[in-house]
């Protein structure tokens, strides 16, 4: 048995258009020795977001750095072992020693060349502060990628996946087949990534033993980015490229379809979803070769082991389940919390409402201001009460309107209906008020206008178009509303220069 | 010899989904035919934006709410096949029903990775008159509504801009206040071909730690 390999890397056609990189990577290996020969084939998918910016780099880093760490792997654990080439503990490891190896070349490519300006001040364009933030604290995340592998003796074939893509297996009798269990966080176009914190923690690998856990290796291992299953119409339809290639290549030998590779892809992309599409490979010449001759598979003498990796799986898909209710609850205490505090406030609130009412009763307020909502006053009506005896004098809030011989008090959001104006007044599209006071940014009080009309501010002759405002302050501003129409603007506390007879002194 | 290996080629889906306020107040002040015009001129300019984007097939569907929600436009259209139906506008202002029904639909969505995330865009002139707190928690937690690029544009003063962020839940996607016609145009036309013209990139997801929804402190 010897194995022999194709692929291809194309550019996807969107990234053509928008001037984008072609952010995959891949790299293949055939090496023979004493042991028989190793095969490697590594895939892998730089994100496209604004803040990986440099996945290019980090995707062609993966390739490298893992080919070199499988070849090694492989070669070691076959001459050192017997039946059983490796436990689960080992493949963990070398999970872990992929990511630290792709770190250091990570760390190595920022010594040689630091992250610039520009670069930092594009994330910051497309995904704000925070986004710059991100990847300055984590410099990892600009190389963000995914890994795909396949690494193969004539009796062990070991299948790693971080993040999205497909690896598919092809039997002798093209029967097409994941060898990895599906990861559900992998929708909405997002993907579990070599520049995450902990990322050995997101692999996904599983491994067949010629003759142990199964009867025969599988004659094809396809290793493909995810731009080339979201090229197609429905998964059936992706599929269906397991028993293609392995007819096409029975028929015209694997160095020839590698040539037809690129133009396949492209089309793809094109056809398809726009995105760059890596295709690599893997092919068990014999049993390629010779269908009709292929082994039935044979029921497998001790598959003890990839039994206990089934449930590996299930008891760590169940661990994920348990750690997002554990979040769910966390979430939902701090709900509870939070209403709880609600609660509190309101209750104070209400016991104070109840005392201030009180209050008024015992101790008729000396230096009240209206809690009410502005008012259309009648002219008959009493102005608010004059603060009595402050040593400091507070900025004012509150300015009495007085158009003709109508008044209004206004506050922040108080709104000027149109009809206090005149007949003729009319608020801009979509207002219903003919001004508003607000706060702008320096915490003044302003009179915007949204009426129709332009302003003018008597004195400074200032024009106020719609849209516009009137700062307020301690001064009678007088505005020109319409050509024969005039308002004057005073502090509440200087309308009002006498205290009601009412009120006890 | 062209081979081509596998079924058919397709290019991936983008659903986007407006949800439109059509209560008594978008009456006043011709609010409504000011939305009804805007769409007109938005489907074109979405059309032309997405030409450069010729792999992606970009789906439009409405949602009305007044009392009540319903669906204005049901069928995922395809840009070229769009014809916009006037809005007409009556009633109070459901929003919570509108969140529900947008809720049911992108939780029968597939989980696949070929769909790229939905947008969602939120266009309302008052003030919610039912329960919409729980019914947008709802929505927030449906993967797709999760992951959805969510937009909104208050219409006038009278506009829950508070609501509309809630709903946008993203710092850098702040609220666009329109005050006349032209602004809705405007407005209106930027964020719907900002999505046709750049669909969202790849990213790496973020811990599940991180995307607990709703972390802010001033809820209720």
């Amino acid at each position: 048995m010897s194995w022999k390999v194709a692929h291809a890397c194309i550019r996807g056609s969107s990234h053509q258009r928008s001037g984008l990189p072609n952010q995959d990577a891949v790299q293949c290996t055939v090496t023979p020795g004493a042991q028989g020969t190793v095969a490697v084939a590594v895939v892998s998918d730089g994100h496209g977001s604004a803040r990986h910016f440099r996945s290019q780099i980090g995707s062609s880093l993966a390739v490298s750095t893992v080919a070199a760490t499988l070849q090694t792997f492989l070669r070691e654990s076959v001459s050192s072992n017997g039946q059983v080439p490796f436990v689960p503990e080992q493949v963990h490891e070398l999970e872990r020693k992929i990511v630290s190896g792709w770190l250091a070349a990570v760390q190595s490519d920022l010594e040689n060349t630091p992250f610039s300006e520009a670069e930092l001040a594009n994330v910051e364009k497309e995904e704000g502060v925070e986004g710059r933030a991100a990847v300055e604290s984590s410099p990892e995340l600009a190389y963000g990628a995914t890994l795909l592998a396949a690494a193969a003796t004539d009796k062990v074939l070991l299948y790693l996946q971080l993040g999205d893509g497909e690896i598919l297996s092809v039997s002798a009798q093209g029967t097409t087949t994941r060898p990895l269990p599906p990861d559900d966080r992998l929708i909405a176009n997002q993907t579990t990534s070599l520049c995450q914190a902990e990322a050995w923690k997101d692999f996904r690998s599983s491994w067949v033993i010629a003759g142990v856990t199964a009867g025969a290796l599988p004659s094809l291992v396809l290793l493909s980015t995810d731009g080339y299953a979201n090229s197609f119409r429905s998964d059936d339809d992706f599929l269906k490229i397991g028993q293609d290639y392995l007819e096409i290549i029975r028929e015209q030998g694997i160095s020839s379809l590698a040539e037809e590779l690129p133009a396949i892809l492209t089309e793809a992309t094109q056809q398809g979803s726009g995105d760059d599409i890596t295709l690599a490979i893997l092919q068990d010449d014999l049993s390629a070769a010779g269908a009709a001759k292929a082994p039935r598979p044979l029921i497998p003498p001790a598959s003890k082991s990839a039994l206990i990796e089934q449930l590996k799986a299930r008891h760590s898909s169940q661990q994920h389940k348990l750690h997002e209710l554990a979040l769910r609850v966390e979430q939902t205490r701090k709900d509870n919390r939070r209403l709880r505090n609600t609660i509190a406030v309101l209750v104070i609130a209400a016991i104070a409402i109840v005392i201030a009412v009180f209050h008024n009763r015992i101790f008729p307020p000396s230096a009240a201001r209206s809690p009410l909502p502005p008012t259309l006053d009648a002219a008959s009506k009493k102005p608010p009460a004059k603060p009595a005896a402050l040593t400091h004098k507070p900025p004012p809030d509150e300015w009495l309107l007085q158009v003709n011989d109508k008044k209004l008090t206004l506050g922040q959001d108080s709104h000027v209906p149109p009809i206090l104006i005149g007949p003729k007044a009319k608020p801009a599209e979509f207002q219903k008020d003919y001004a508003e006071v607000a706060l702008d940014e320096n915490k003044a009080f302003i009179l915007i206008n949204r009426s129709t009309d332009k302003w003018e501010v008597v004195g400074t002759h200032k024009r106020i178009p719609p849209g516009d405002n009137v700062r307020l302050g301690e001064k009678t501003v007088t505005i020109i509303f319409e050509p024969d129409i005039k308002g004057t603007l005073t502090p509440a506390a200087e309308a009002s220069p006498a205290a009601p007879a009412d009120q006890p002194q | 010899m062209a081979v081509r290996p596998g079924g058919e080629y397709a290019g991936r889906p983008l659903h986007v989904i407006w949800l439109l306020d059509c209560s008594g107040s978008m009456a006043i002040s011709g609010k409504i035919e000011a939305l009804n015009n805007a769409i007109r001129e938005v489907i074109p300019a979405m059309r032309k934006a997405a030409e450069g984007n010729p792999e992606v097939q970009f789906y439009v569907r409405v949602i009305r709410f007044a009392s009540g929600a319903s669906w204005h436009i049901a069928e995922p259209t395809l840009l070229n096949d769009f014809k916009w139906v006037d809005l007409h506008a009556e009633g109070e202002t459901d929003l919570g029903q509108a969140f529900a029904l947008l809720s049911m639909e992108l939780s029968n969505m597939p989980a696949n990775a070929r769909m790229l995330p939905p947008q969602l865009v939120l266009i309302s002139d008052g003030k919610p008159t039912d329960d919409w707190k729980s019914a947008l928690q709802a929505l927030l937690d449906v993967p797709w509504g999760r992951r959805a690029v969510r937009q909104a544009i208050a219409i006038g003063q009278d506009a829950d801009q508070e609501t509309l962020r809630k709903f946008v839940d993203n710092p850098e996607k702040p609220v666009l206040r329109v005050d006349n016609a032209e602004q809705l145009v405007r407005y209106f036309r930027y964020v719907s071909t900002s999505v046709t013209a750049t669909p969202p990139g790849k990213e790496a997801a973020s811990a599940p730690v991180v995307s607990a929804p709703s972390t802010d402190d001033d809820a209720w």
